[in-house]
């Protein structure tokens, strides 16, 4: 009697109707996935991308080398020489090398500036293809990446 | 006349459905498991060691690391534990948008579950619908934290930076939505049938089975015992919320399907009352910018998304950085799980099994 009872039950299709019509339903939904190559989104503004020095209103660095960056640094990425200026209190950074192999993105190093002198851009497309290109100095510090041409 | 052997049956470490790099060492006696041994270590980082070299605002990175799809607990475990041993007072705004930042951690984590269970088993549909709403989520922590995964929110004292603008918005968005796709997924697999019978009596752990090996969070709650430590020894707003513990009473893989779900449904209770209940006022205590602690030990455990998430730290007193720091990770306890759960059950069965634990293998090799 149980046996005939389940094989009765087993016609009783309720539960997979129920689930067609989830997926039925979404198939007149509005897309949510972006094709990304062609249209692309926009970080928000505290999104951590890539380190870049800043400059004052006078075009002068506002980094003093202070290290505070240097130190906070879980690996180590950041390194900087320090020099002096005529016409300048503070020391300047001669040489701001950034090494982005290793860096974690984690946003330490900007919030240890005292001066807001360096920032977390909003760019992702970080990618290159030379391991030469990852380290960044000082000159190409300002600068957006450069954009890669990718090969097919 | 014929012969019979156990035959030796290597699943893993670039398994898919072992969600990370777990390596089962399987004893098979046609396709009933007889035995079964985890292998673990493929994701060893040394978290513990590195902290030790690193100040205590730069261990907080590791902690992201862990549970890599709930890094947000991780964070708050951690810094509670820095700041029951500094004992500071946290402001109450910086309490309530803590739990909200949790709990949407917590959602994140289970739709992440959900959707990897479900596919693990056959139903991708979910797979698909459950990322679309975790997109949201990690939409939200990028505008608070500016990580979508590896958050590094929290600090000492408080938060890092005040609530961003239009951040409410976005979670009263989220809290209008979320009801109407959890009864989709529920639509697609709760009643289904291949569903039920993929999970019911599959992976059965009794309660006491559950406690004494340590298993904690969905997975003891599923066989039934009342134990979540947001209730038992409530941290942040947990207090002072209203929301209900999931229990069920199945010991099975479908009642910690339910258990989850529900989860989801009262972390979203947490979100909507911590939000309108937000109080106003600073966001960070007054706390030195480089952070030394008295000397001292301290254990502090959380309710993470696995489980319970425990963090023992010893300071002594003169570095800036903790002298040992020891995690407690949940996936690691509960992987322990396993072998109960899965003999005498089909290889098929060791997928749902892992799912069900719902172990990140980040966790557990730390």
């Amino acid at each position: 009697m149980k046996g005939l009872i389940d094989f009765v039950k087993a016609f009783d299709y309720r539960d997979l109707i129920k689930g067609a019509a989830v997926t039925l339903r979404h198939f007149f939904k509005r897309n949510v996935t972006v094709q990304y190559p062609k249209a692309k989104l926009t970080p928000f503004p505290r999104f951590r991308g890539r380190l870049t020095l800043l400059k004052d209103e006078a075009g002068e660095d506002k980094c003093i080398c202070c290290m505070a960056c240097v130190r906070a640094c879980p690996t180590g990425v950041i390194s900087i020489t320090a020099g002096k200026k005529e016409g300048r209190k503070m020391r300047f950074p001669e040489e701001y090398n950034f090494n982005m192999d290793r860096c974690i993105f984690c946003g330490m190093c900007v919030e240890a500036c005292n001066f807001d002198a360096i920032l977390l851009n909003e760019e992702y497309e970080l990618a290159q293809y030379s391991r030469q290109d990852f380290k960044f100095h000082k000159e190409k510090m300002y600068l957006p990446t450069p954009k890669v041409d990718y090969k097919k | 006349m014929f012969k019979s052997e156990i035959i030796e049956l290597n699943m893993g470490p670039q398994h898919p459905s072992t969600h990370g790099v777990l390596r089962l060492k399987l004893k098979l006696d046609g396709e009933t498991i007889v035995d079964l041994d985890p292998e673990i270590g493929y994701l060893h980082r040394g978290v513990e060691k590195l902290a030790e070299n690193f100040t205590y605002l730069q261990a907080l990175n590791l902690t992201d690391r862990l549970d890599y799809v709930a890094a947000v607990s991780n964070n708050l475990g951690y810094i509670e534990t820095l700041e029951k041993l500094g004992g500071v007072e946290v402001p109450r705004k910086a309490k309530y948008f803590r739990t909200l930042m949790t709990e949407l951690g917590r959602l994140s984590s289970h739709l992440l579950w959900l959707a990897t269970h479900a596919l693990d088993i056959g139903a991708m549909t979910v797979f698909l619908y459950a990322f679309r709403e975790r997109e949201f989520i990690l939409d939200m922590f990028e505008m608070v934290t500016g990580g979508r995964l590896l958050t590094t929110t929290f600090r000492y004292g408080g938060l890092k930076e005040d609530i961003p603008e239009g951040f409410e918005r976005l979670v009263r968005d989220f809290i209008k939505i979320f009801p109407d796709r959890m009864a989709d997924y529920e639509a697609l697999l709760t009643k289904n049938r291949i569903w039920m019978k993929r999970t019911k009596q599959v992976g059965v752990i009794s309660a006491e089975d559950a406690i004494s090996l340590g298993l904690s969070g969905p997975v003891v709650r599923g066989s039934g015992v009342r134990f979540d430590v947001r209730k038992a020894e409530p941290y942040e707003a947990y207090g002072e919320l209203d929301w209900d513990m999931a229990v069920q009473d199945g010991c099975d893989t479908y009642a910690r399907y339910l258990v989850r779900l529900e989860e989801m449904r009262q972390s979203l209770r947490i979100v909507e009352q911590a939000l309108d209940g937000m109080p106003e006022g600073e966001f960070r205590a007054k706390v030195p910018k480089v952070l030394k602690l008295p000397k001292g030990e301290v254990y502090h455990t959380i309710e993470a998304p696995k489980g319970e998430l425990g963090y023992y730290l010893i300071s002594d007193g003169k570095g800036t950085g903790p002298y040992r720091l020891k995690v407690r990770g949940p996936s690691f306890v509960n992987l322990q799980g396993l072998k109960p759960m899965v003999k005498g059950h089909m290889v098929a069965d060791v997928v749902a099994v892992i799912g069900t634990l719902d172990v990140v293998l980040g966790e557990v090799d730390r």
